[in-house]
């Protein structure tokens, strides 16, 4: 969900929670489905679990059953109104598109390249993201696998649309589909070599071995000097190893993956505010994020993720505006100074055991080794728990506008 | 780009005072002016540009005599962090610490910071988009307009801009000087009606600070939606002294105001009460732009400014 449907929805969320003399918190906890809930379209199984975890360690990590408040309740001993705000949703980006490709290509130094459609545009997507599969599931170290074309339509399959959200779960399963591809056709010609059985094999840090005697081996580079002809992988985003229309991966390369269930990504922010009656200006006190990431394929980029998802909600609630001139409709703010974004001195950034951004690895029914896209996900919720936050300290009729300025909030109070 | 026909590094005050005339700009940090050039926003651009970064000795922080003295190529950075401004005058200091962001407080001189253009976004609208009062056009579009950010409270010749500059208002404060190329100007009497009284042949060329008394205290506040990149919305300096409390707003009108009815509210001491009183003579005679369907309007400067003005006075009791 986008932030702006998100806030619209959580102003509905919480509107009902106060009619219904519930707090948020328990408003949350009695409507999300339960594990054993089932989509009644398809009969299969809808977990509550990405979102209901997220959501208890928002709460739990904010005190906000110890914090909250009716709106408008309590007055800071400085003068200001504290507000306390939390949200949690089951984010639907990050699907798993048809048809997307990867091509690996076997090097006969028994490294290994592939070519991608997907631009690396989310810091290392495919060079860190879709490399880290392609490695793991070849049994080769990170370092030996390489993305050597990338995003051009000319030299690679089609990478889908150039978009965040998507590229872990599609390109990453069309990777490790075409990993898969070269996995079997080098386990069946080592099978040969070593006279065992393909599914006696396994394959580790550059080496193919008798997983009862691992002292029966080959390594890449051996059977990239022995093998006669080309090693070539091509992987496709669906179907038949088990993804989309194919039921689960489940199990993969014998290990068990995702829970049998369909869902992307659970999320969940919380928010402690301060806000200054007599200017308007908020002070974040606290705040926290949740990510059910699936499963974290670049450390770097998850934790980039989580933390830039709290600019986007600190400048979608105070700062991303459009000015128009009434008469003309020109565009007023048309530089930097105008067309505000915040700066490191605005945010509030991780700091110790004060604001925190955490991923949990809940692992995805479908994605590649259970990961799915962050790239949306990480905006909405904590966009709506601030705005919430402000609302419980102000009480009073809900603000609905955004961004929430304190020009907004001075008008809110009658001050404006 | 504006084009510029001629560009002069000048090497003396007289040299460079030589090259100016009515078409012609100073250049000392050109954080304004190179702006407002690549803007396209005047209808007749200068087209010849003065550079008196070139001029040696125009940069430097002295007291004399009990006078502080900077020199006007003197950068924001050297003023924020000198141990002889933050001495004697912390609210000085504290205004060239919030300029901009501190690529622009090392380009940026103290005699720009105090000859800067409005920020109003009609006036800055690029290639001369509102060709308004400041220009020589019909009117202010800020009083039809869209006057939510960098508009004033208070309008002055019928134009509706804010005062940008930070350090402006504590040197008012201060009861500072104007020092230039031709003459003594007290900060008092350096801004007139829509700008500066600065004739097209005269340069800054020092900045005079006398010494606060014995016992003085004083302080700056400014409001802006952000905490840097962002120019003051609402300014206000506090000085206390023997003779009376000083207190200069920016960011309401098109110049800095020095408040009288403010000072007036706290000529028998500060407390709660007077402080609050001081904010609502601040702002007695504004006249806030309306809002509209698409817009705030300015009413909620009237708040700030009121909290502001109470809060330094607090600060300084």
């Amino acid at each position: 969900m986008h932030p702006e449907a998100s806030v619209t929805l959580e102003i509905a969320v919480h509107t009902m929670a106060m009619e219904l003399g519930m707090t948020p918190l328990e408003f949350y906890r009695k409507n999300l489905v339960t594990d054993d809930t089932k989509n009644q379209d398809n009969d299969r199984a809808m977990t509550s679990r990405s979102p209901r975890v997220c959501l208890e360690r928002a709460a739990s990590y904010i005190g906000y059953e110890s914090k909250y408040h009716a709106p408008g309740a309590r007055t800071l001993s400085d003068g200001r109104m504290h507000g306390i705000g939390i949200i949690t949703h089951n984010d639907r980006h990050g699907n798993t598109s048809e048809g997307r490709g990867v091509v690996v290509y076997m090097n006969s130094d028994g490294t290994a390249n592939f070519v991608t459609g997907q631009s690396n545009n989310q810091v290392g997507c495919n060079s860190v993201g879709l490399a880290v599969i392609v490695a793991e599931a070849l049994g080769l170290p990170f370092e030996a696998v390489v993305c050597s074309s990338y995003g051009t339509a000319d030299q690679a399959p089609d990478g889908g649309s150039q978009a965040g959200s998507r590229g872990a779960s599609s390109n990453g399963t069309a990777a490790l589909n075409a990993a898969l591809d070269i996995r079997e056709q080098m386990f069946a010609f080592v099978a040969g070599e070593l006279e065992v059985s393909a599914d006696d094999l396994d394959a580790r840090d550059g080496v193919i071995f008798v997983k009862t005697d691992p002292s029966k081996f080959m390594t890449h580079s051996d059977v990239m000097s022995d093998i006669d002809g080309p090693i070539i992988g091509f992987g496709r985003s669906h179907a038949e190893r088990g993804a989309i229309g194919g039921g689960l991966r489940k199990p993969t390369q014998g290990e068990e993956v995702g829970y049998d269930a369909y869902h992307r990504e659970g999320v969940a922010a919380a928010y402690e505010v301060a806000v200054d009656t007599e200017t308007g200006e908020v002070e974040i006190l606290d705040w926290i994020h949740v990510l059910d990431v699936g499963r974290i394929l670049d450390h770097y980029s998850a934790e980039g993720q989580r933390v830039s998802g709290m600019w986007v909600h600190y400048n979608k609630t105070f700062l991303w505006d459009v000015k128009y001139d009434p008469q003309t409709g020109t565009e007023l703010h048309q530089t930097h100074v105008e067309n505000k974004t915040a700066t490191h001195m605005d945010i509030p950034e991780p700091n110790g055991d004060k604001n925190t951004a955490e991923a949990l690895e809940l692992i995805d029914a479908i994605g590649p080794f259970g990961a799915h896209g962050i790239g949306e996900p990480s905006a909405p919720p904590g966009y709506s728990a601030l705005i919430m936050a402000i609302n419980n300290a102000l009480g009073g009729e809900m603000i609905k506008t955004r961004p929430v300025t304190p020009m907004v909030i001075l008008k809110h109070l009658g001050k404006a | 780009m504006n084009k510029i026909n001629t560009h002069v590094n000048a090497t003396s005050i007289d040299q460079a005072v030589a090259a100016l005339g009515a078409n012609a700009a100073v250049v000392a940090g050109g954080t304004d002016l190179y702006g407002s050039l690549k803007g396209m926003i005047y209808p007749d651009p200068p087209s010849t540009l003065v550079n008196i970064k070139t001029i040696p000795g125009l940069s430097y922080i002295t007291e004399e005599g009990g006078m502080l003295k900077l020199g006007a190529l003197t950068k924001l950075t050297d003023i924020a962090e000198s141990s002889v401004v933050a001495a004697k005058w912390p609210a000085l200091a504290a205004a060239a610490r919030h300029v901009g962001t501190l690529q622009l407080r090392n380009q940026g001189t103290i005699g720009g910071n105090i000859c800067q253009s409005v920020r109003c976004w009609y006036y800055r609208a690029e290639h001369v988009g509102f060709n308004c009062l400041r220009k020589g056009g019909p009117l202010c579009y800020m009083v039809p307009g869209n006057s939510e950010r960098g508009s004033a409270i208070f309008g002055a010749a019928g134009c509706f801009a804010a005062f940008p500059s930070d350090t402006a208002i504590p040197l008012l404060a201060l009861g500072a000087t104007v020092v230039t190329n031709s003459r003594s100007i007290a900060m008092a009497d350096f801004y007139e009606g829509l700008d500066n009284v600065l004739d097209d042949n005269e340069i800054v060329t020092e900045l005079q600070v006398p010494e606060p008394a014995s016992g003085s205290k004083q302080v700056y506040m400014r409001w802006a939606q952000r905490k840097a990149l962002d120019f003051p919305e609402v300014a206000v300096a506090v000085v206390t002294g023997s003779g009376g409390t000083s207190i200069v707003l920016g960011g309401i009108s098109p110049v800095p105001v020095k408040s009288t009815g403010a000072e007036d509210a706290v000529s028998g001491g500060i407390s709660e009460s007077s402080a609050t009183a001081a904010g609502n003579a601040a702002v007695q005679g504004a006249t806030p732009l309306p809002a509209s369907d698409i817009h705030m309007g300015n009413k909620w400067k009237v708040q700030i400014t009121k909290t502001l003005v109470k809060r330094a006075l607090l600060a300084v009791a």
